[in-house]
């Protein structure tokens, strides 16, 4: 079929008219909608945002608090039922015993003791976001002991706690190494694009050549040169900045290709032949027709900066405790021994698959959706 | 043609030069140099070392002259004796460490990257033919996921579960206990085989998902193109329609990120290889970059890098081998 | 009629599923007979559902395509009576008809041969498909039809893939494909609409001839009357999905019965006659020109491999004109003549190479274009001003009506007047004024040409080059819009440089012609003059290659015709 037979006749209906005056992000987020997975992701983000931005107050417990009567301790699942019948979510007590087999001294639940989780639970006082002075958690145990959910690691640090602090780290590292990336991609890309000939041609070269290098190594070598010395904070911006250089390439080659396509279109050769500076033909053309690809891009290349970060980290190249990301909790687990007794030091890493996936999934219905025009379902 | 095979070859050589400028470049970062960390090394180990020894050493080993002269002096090494320098840990040259090492990461590579495409181009292919059906359903999941899993995490598991739940032990060794030692043969051969396809799973696992995705999607492209109702239309068979035509088409992408594909990997060989503890250049690797064993962890890195480039100059041939138009010129 | 139909399609209707599950019918109770050896023409405009209706009887409908009910029956009322919308596309026996009993030409050579194989492996294929023969047997069979489509040089070029082969040769190579299968039936889906005139008339006359000497039935699909009044001995006229009329060739040119045919008719007839004897007026101005240009030339260079000098592609290759103001100059040519270059060229779209381009406005300057630079030019933009081919391309989907009519104004004389500016030109092109909040989306291909009118002409230009600026429509709405041209033209005092291959456009709007070929000017000079009275071979060739309206004047009927 040619292009004029799907094309719209106008239609006069109200419910017409809105598609016909919609702009192109009305129509990128009608598209956006449709796409059932993208909506999943988005929710899942926005779910894990919440997590990260509120966790000193979702944590029942403080990220470096150790709990030494319940070292490697195994996750507190609340129940509603147990042998004694239903009752209000509760977790067991504990109580010292025998192991069997080793006949060491452990900590065990005792069935016949239950304390219930409570809401909004009294705690010991803290500093939201280290301003706001709280004296309350959103989940707790009624009898004030601790609550942990995913169970502790081998120093009694909550699991759960502490992931959701690194969530925390760990996103606000993707966004700045995403937001360098950004930068410099668009910089670098955009005069590719826009300028063309030789420029473009050692532009694109000098990337060809950094892409050659194989990603993690080449981080992990720089990362090792970051002094031993350093802070922790030091270290984290380190990385972070290293994360960020080392992702613009994708970028930068996805804006060039676009503006060299934009470049010659017949709207665009119509502004300039209308007059239309260059710094208005950028402005009203380019960058509304580049942005969405450009959101695209940036929400692909999430997942590969968490991703380096985790596996950096869970190296001991990465960020240094006591800064907790993802990926550092994550190297405690790398004994084979640990993981086998308690499998639960383990659980960290599902908040990375579920970042990376929610990432992957809103990255894809953003790409069906950034062009609106096509004819493509 | 031959042109282009000239241009190839000259612009390999060239990306090579600068990375190991780059490389090199890398290796001088470190605050302290060489020498320096010899005497502390030495030192440490109870041999006094005094200032002129130092000197001595600089001497010999050039350290004193400006980075450009050091680099050339470098590259010289390793052109004319293969020489890449010393590792300082081991105080033996850097070649003498990694040499068969090296033999079997790029086995495990290729190894891997073959698996990848056994799996990836049929069930791509596949899920890009039946659309929509529930296999496809789980494919573009399973692929998502495949995505998504570290493959640190998927060595973990795989240790977990033969350590723990399978209980055996030494995954990590890539010979039986009777090719531990054996001059290699046939056999031998075989059961590096057989040891290596566990790692190159885990390894291939993203690739595998990636390559999954790009070939469906590059066939259902092509599956609505002309060419294919064009076929239909002269009366070939529904089966040959896809697996002449725009299967044939969707190699392309295939083909021509191999080289990219074999760059990933290698960016997550070492990683795999670490957790793993697999004898190849990873834990090496690893084990360098922890002691700042520059020469050492460089020339690793350069290893790696000039296997991803001799793969995307292979690739760019076998692409315009494979297909007409750029062999040709048509297309660039 | 005692033979009976070799093809009979009854009450067939077809619908898609659209991307919201919305049903949109394609074909809506469609039936025709086909008979043993005609050629029958289905003639309609863009979504009369005529391409639709070959894909049915081939089962090559689209996935999100049913067949609601009806039937495309071959070979009816015989033991060999088969309804080919009832099996299911991929079964074996709808791929053993297909090839065989039917087969099909696309609109699209280039898209419809793969890229990576070569003409001659999808030759043979068809061959061993339809003949148990050996390779080399169909390769002997495959360069026999080779040469009887006319490929010269058949052994090289079987074995040359499509992108090496000229767009006719392309075609021609499609047809040896289609014939491959020794079919009883060729549907010929508008083979000839992506080529040039002259190519045209060659693949015309081939398929007639082919048709004649084997004495196949050809269902022949196109927009073009002209085309369909050549070649058909019958014709079915399609409008939205539904048959409008049926009958010879003669009774529906001569005396259609159809309101919807008359329409189409009279667009058609409208546009291959002079609207106005301009020539005069071309005279008085010839003193008077509004651009003068001088040996231009613009030159591409083609990056080639490396370490060889890039060669230099002559797109416009010294052409010496002037334009008169007030007059509609045409430029005419085929793919590659350098018609659009030039027209960008005087605008510096693109920037020229050499030569002399001097604009002379009505305000008594003399402006040198060629040697301007960007700030010099801007000033001058204003009273040059270009629309454009594609109407779709050329509006920035992103923006409203109003922001899109509006920009050339912002741009060069800023927001005074221009909510007045905005209302005269809206007017003047009737645009309606609600269209203006919304965006290029909500409009089709002729609307969204008026806007693109309206934005050229909003600064009130004096010379606006017309850039094939109706070729993308259908013929009834291009009759409209280049009424719009004319009436604009007549009362904003405009002069046109028109660039077009359509030779029937040119006669109706021209005051002159100049004819490009391969960037040379060939021929220039009245449009009576050029167009009746040619004087170069090659505008000789092109006028004898348009297939006229007119059944009463068909090119192919008696043997091979002089177009060279």
């Amino acid at each position: 079929m040619s292009q004029t037979e799907t094309d719209p006749i106008v239609r006069e209906d109200a419910a017409t008219q809105a598609i016909d005056q919609a702009s192109q992000w009305r129509l990128i987020w009608w598209r956006f909608r449709h796409h059932r997975l993208a909506m999943i992701g988005a929710f899942v983000l926005s779910a894990l945002i919440t997590l990260a931005v509120f966790a000193d107050f979702i944590a029942p417990v403080a990220p470096h608090d150790r709990d030494t009567s319940y070292v490697l301790g195994p996750p507190m699942v609340p129940k509603i039922h147990d042998q004694n019948g239903f009752g209000w979510p509760f977790v067991h007590g504990l109580r010292n015993e025998r192991d069997p087999v080793t006949l060491r001294m452990i900590t065990a639940p005792d069935p016949e003791v239950r304390r219930q989780v409570v809401l909004f639970a009294k705690s010991e006082p803290y500093k939201m976001w280290g301003v706001l002075s709280l004296e309350r958690k959103l989940l707790g145990l009624s009898d004030g002991t601790k609550l942990h959910i995913l169970g502790t690691d081998n120093l009694g640090r909550d699991v759960f706690t502490r992931s959701i602090f690194a969530l925390r780290v760990s996103l606000s590292v993707g966004v700045a190494g995403v937001l360098i990336s950004f930068v410099l991609g668009l910089l670098i890309g955009g005069l590719a694009g826009y300028l063309g000939g030789s420029t473009d041609f050692a532009i694109m070269r000098a990337i060809e050549l950094i892409m050659s290098i194989p990603t993690l190594p080449l981080w992990m070598t720089l990362a090792a040169i970051v002094p031993k010395e350093w802070t922790a904070i030091q270290a984290y911006f380190a990385i972070t900045i290293l994360l960020g250089l080392l992702g613009w390439t994708g970028l930068a080659r996805d804006v060039r290709s676009k503006i060299i396509s934009l470049r010659d279109e017949d709207y665009v050769v119509a502004a300039r032949l209308s007059g239309v500076s260059d710094w208005l033909i950028i402005r009203r053309h380019l960058l509304p027709a580049t942005t969405s690809y450009v959101i695209v891009s940036l929400t692909l290349a999430f997942p590969g900066i968490i991703l380096g970060e985790t596996a950096l980290s869970f190296l001991g190249f990465g960020l240094r405790p006591p800064v907790v990301s993802l990926g550092v909790l994550l190297e405690s687990a790398q004994n084979i021994r640990t993981i086998a007794q308690s499998p639960w030091v383990m659980s960290p890493v599902i908040f990375v698959i579920l970042i990376v996936l929610a990432f992957s999934f809103l990255g894809d219905g953003l790409r069906d959706a950034a062009d609106p025009y096509s004819d493509k379902a | 043609m031959l042109g282009m095979i000239v241009f190839r070859t000259l612009s390999m050589f060239v990306t090579l030069a600068i990375i190991s400028a780059i490389v090199f470049f890398l290796i001088s970062l470190p605050p302290g140099d060489f020498a320096e960390s010899v005497a502390l090394s030495r030192s440490i180990n109870g041999e006094p070392v005094t200032p002129e020894d130092i000197q001595i050493m600089r001497e010999r080993l050039h350290l004193n002259e400006p980075l450009l002269d050091r680099y050339i002096w470098w590259i010289k090494g390793i052109l004319t004796e293969g020489d890449f320098g010393m590792s300082f840990r081991y105080m033996t040259p850097v070649t003498d460490l990694i040499g068969e090492r090296m033999g079997l990461t790029a086995l495990l590579l290729v190894l891997t990257l073959f698996i990848t495409y056994i799996i990836a181009i049929p069930v791509g292919v596949f899920s890009a033919i039946y659309q929509y059906s529930l296999p496809d359903y789980i494919v573009t999941f399973l692929g998502y996921l495949g995505l998504a899993i570290p493959n640190f995490l998927m060595a973990l598991v795989l240790l977990y579960f033969s350590t723990v739940v399978l209980g055996i032990e030494g995954v990590g060794s890539v010979f039986s206990p009777e090719y531990q030692n054996a001059v290699w043969s046939f056999g031998k051969v075989i059961d590096l085989l057989l040891h290596l396809w566990v790692p190159a799973i885990v390894l291939g696992l993203a690739g595998t998902a990636g390559g999954i995705r790009v070939i469906r999607a590059t066939m259902l492209d092509e599956l609505n193109k002309l060419y294919v109702t064009a076929a239909r239309a002269r009366g070939v068979p529904e089966r040959r329609v896809i697996w002449k035509y725009p299967v044939r088409i969707a190699l392309n992408p295939v083909i021509s990120t191999l080289g990219w594909n074999l760059r990933d990997l290698a960016s997550g060989a070492p990683v795999v290889a670490i957790v793993l503890n697999l004898p190849d250049i990873g834990p090496l690797f690893f084990q360098a970059l922890l002691d700042q064993d520059m020469f050492l962890a460089g020339t690793l890195v350069l290893f790696l890098t000039s296997l991803t480039v001799v793969g995307t100059f292979l690739s760019d041939l076998l692409l315009a081998w494979f297909d007409p138009r750029i062999r040709k010129g048509v297309v660039k | 009629m005692s033979t009976p139909p070799i093809l009979s399609v009854r009450d067939l209707r077809v619908s898609f599923t659209g991307q919201k599950g919305q049903r949109i019918v394609a074909v809506d109770g469609v039936s025709f007979d086909l008979m043993p050896g005609e050629i029958l023409g289905i003639v309609g405009e863009s979504g009369s559902g005529k391409s639709v209706t070959g894909q049915a009887i081939m089962r090559l409908l689209p996935k999100n395509a049913t067949v609601e009910h009806g039937q495309t029956l071959l070979y009816p009322g015989t033991q060999n009576e088969i309804d080919t919308s009832t099996l299911p596309p991929a079964s074996r026996q709808a791929t053993s008809l297909r090839g065989k009993a039917v087969s099909v030409v696309f609109q699209e050579p280039m898209a419809a041969l793969s890229p990576v194989h070569t003409i001659g492996s999808q030759i043979i294929e068809a061959i061993r498909i339809h003949r148990k023969v050996s390779q080399r047997k169909a390769r002997k069979i495959a360069i026999d039809l080779l040469t009887q489509v006319r490929i010269n040089e058949p052994e090289r070029r079987i074995d040359q893939y499509s992108f090496e082969l000229s767009g006719g040769m392309r075609q021609r190579a499609m047809i040896a494909i289609a014939l491959a299968g020794d079919p009883d039936i060729l549907i010929a889906d508008e083979p000839t609409t992506a080529l040039d005139v002259t190519t045209q008339a060659h693949i015309l006359q081939l398929l007639k001839e082919i048709q004649s000497e084997r004495h196949m039935a050809v269902i022949f699909v196109s927009h073009d009357l002209g085309v369909i009044a050549q070649l058909a001995d019958r014709v079915v006229s399609m409008y939205q999905g539904k048959v409008m009329e049926t009958g010879t060739v003669k009774q529906v040119f001569e005396a259609p019965t159809n309101s919807y045919t008359q329409t189409l008719l009279a667009a058609v007839k409208g546009l291959d006659t002079p609207v106005r004897v301009h020539t005069e007026n071309a005279v008085e101005h010839a003193n008077d020109p509004i651009l003068r240009v001088r040996n231009l030339h613009t030159e591409f260079t083609i990056p080639t491999g490396f370490m060889q000098k890039p060669k230099m592609f002559k797109a416009v290759n010294g052409v010496s004109l002037d334009i008169a103001r007030g007059e509609t100059l045409a430029l005419v040519g085929e793919s590659g003549s350098g018609k659009t270059t030039f027209g960008r060229s005087i605008l510096r779209a693109i920037n020229p190479t050499k030569g002399e381009i001097t604009f002379h406005p009505s305000n008594g300057d003399t402006f040198d274009v060629t040697q301007a630079s960007r700030a010099e030019m801007l000033p001058y933009r204003r009273w040059m001003q270009m629309i454009f081919q594609d109407p779709f391309a050329s509006l920035s989907p992103r923006m409203t009506v109003r922001n899109i009519i509006a920009e050339p104004y912002r741009a060069m004389i800023g927001e005074d007047g221009l909510e007045e500016a905005l209302k005269e030109i809206t007017e003047r092109c009737r645009i309606n004024p609600e269209w203006l909040s919304r965006y290029p989306h909500a409009f089709s291909g002729g609307q969204r040409q008026r806007i693109g009118i309206a934005r050229a002409l909003i600064t009130r230009p004096e010379l606006v080059v017309c850039d094939e600026a109706v070729s993308a429509l259908d013929v009834t709405i291009q009759a409209d819009v280049l009424e719009l041209l004319m009436d604009l033209q007549q009362d904003l005092g405009l002069t046109y440089l028109f660039i077009t291959h359509d030779m029937s456009v040119v006669r109706h709007i021209s005051d002159r012609v100049a004819v490009l070929l391969k960037g040379e000017l060939v021929e220039i000079g009245s449009a009576d003059a050029v167009l009746n009275a040619p004087q170069n071979d090659y505008t000789k060739r092109l006028l004898a290659a348009v297939p006229h309206a007119d059944p009463e004047q068909r090119m192919f009927d008696k043997g091979r015709l002089a177009i060279g």
